[in-house]
């Protein structure tokens, strides 16, 4: 029988973009919050390695789709906080209906019921 | 004689004291010993790593341990650089110019000794010496269009879509600089 295990690595790659985005549009956050949050969603399934999501992060700026804003958190300590952009939204609303499109695919042909774009 | 055995307790406990702040500071010089982890890269890594042992801490671990486990997590700083030099833009863009400038300054007297036996755009067919486009300035705008075609295809250039997040994944092929080359031989 099948075993889940953890994501394949191409398969969580591709997903980084989609995922950051989303849990940035939910409201600002910042890196080490965002492996957290992915972890637990995830089931600890989808297993980022921590320094390696700030390049990405990183690159989603430099693409225009997040910004961010270093802050004093409640424990004193400084963190570099990140927001989704207008542009990043309107990215995330194409992601979203890619991997929607991916998902209905499947769910036909698995004869799973899929969900509505 | 029992105040002498304490002495020597604590003089040991001294010695073996672990100091979180100057093993984070060590840690931040070997970051900084890598070219494309900026100041902000680093602060930013010291924050997720010091947020990282606070949570070990809470779970039992004592400082020592907790930082040995979010510096591993974190991953090697060489990996780190490599990481976030294909996340700088303007690198990238760097790399990209000087792989055309490399592609094009070779690509240019090799094609130059092949137009000396066939005309650059019908290899094979028309001998050189019927052509009057050799040299000219045609002939160097579709040497420099062969070029940046050629790097493109390779996968030189900003390749952030394709390229992203390799080290966090190591998914993706890297770029074939050989299939460039094949291209500007064929042109």
């Amino acid at each position: 029988m099948y075993k889940s295990a953890m994501l394949a690595k191409d398969l969580v790659a591709a997903s980084s973009k989609p995922l950051v985005l989303s849990i940035l549009a939910e409201g600002e956050n910042y890196g080490y919050e965002i492996i957290k949050r992915v972890r637990e969603l995830s089931g600890g399934r989808i297993e980022w390695s921590d320094g390696m999501l700030y390049p990405v992060l990183h690159r989603l700026e430099g693409e225009g789709l997040i910004r961010s804003e270093w802050k004093e958190a409640n424990t004193g300590r400084q963190r570099k906080y990140y927001r989704i952009s207008a542009k990043g939204r309107q990215n995330l609303a194409g992601e979203r209906d890619q991997w929607l499109t991916v998902h209905n695919t499947l769910c036909k042909l698995w004869n799973l019921k899929p969900v509505s774009i | 004689m029992a105040d002498c055995s304490q002495h020597l307790v604590q003089i040991m406990e001294s010695q073996t004291r672990f100091d979180l702040n100057a093993a984070v500071q060590k840690w931040l010089q070997e970051l900084a010993a890598q070219p494309n982890l900026t100041l902000e890269a680093r602060r930013e890594l010291e924050a997720h790593v010091r947020d990282t042992v606070t949570e070990l801490q809470g779970r039992g671990l004592n400082d020592e341990e907790s930082f040995w486990l979010a510096r591993r997590r974190a991953g090697q700083p060489s990996e780190l650089n490599q990481e976030f030099g294909k996340a700088d833009p303007a690198k990238a863009c760097r790399e990209g110019v000087l792989w055309i400038a490399v592609v094009f300054f070779c690509s240019v007297p090799l094609a130059r000794m092949l137009a000396r036996f066939y005309h650059p755009l019908t290899v094979g067919l028309i001998p050189v010496k019927h052509s009057k486009t050799l040299g000219s300035p045609s002939h160097l705008v579709i040497d420099l269009s062969a070029c940046g075609l050629a790097c493109r295809f390779c996968g030189a250039g900003p390749r952030q879509q394709k390229g992203q997040g390799v080290a966090l994944f190591n998914s993706f092929p890297e770029p074939r600089f050989d299939r460039g080359l094949l291209f500007v031989l064929g042109h």
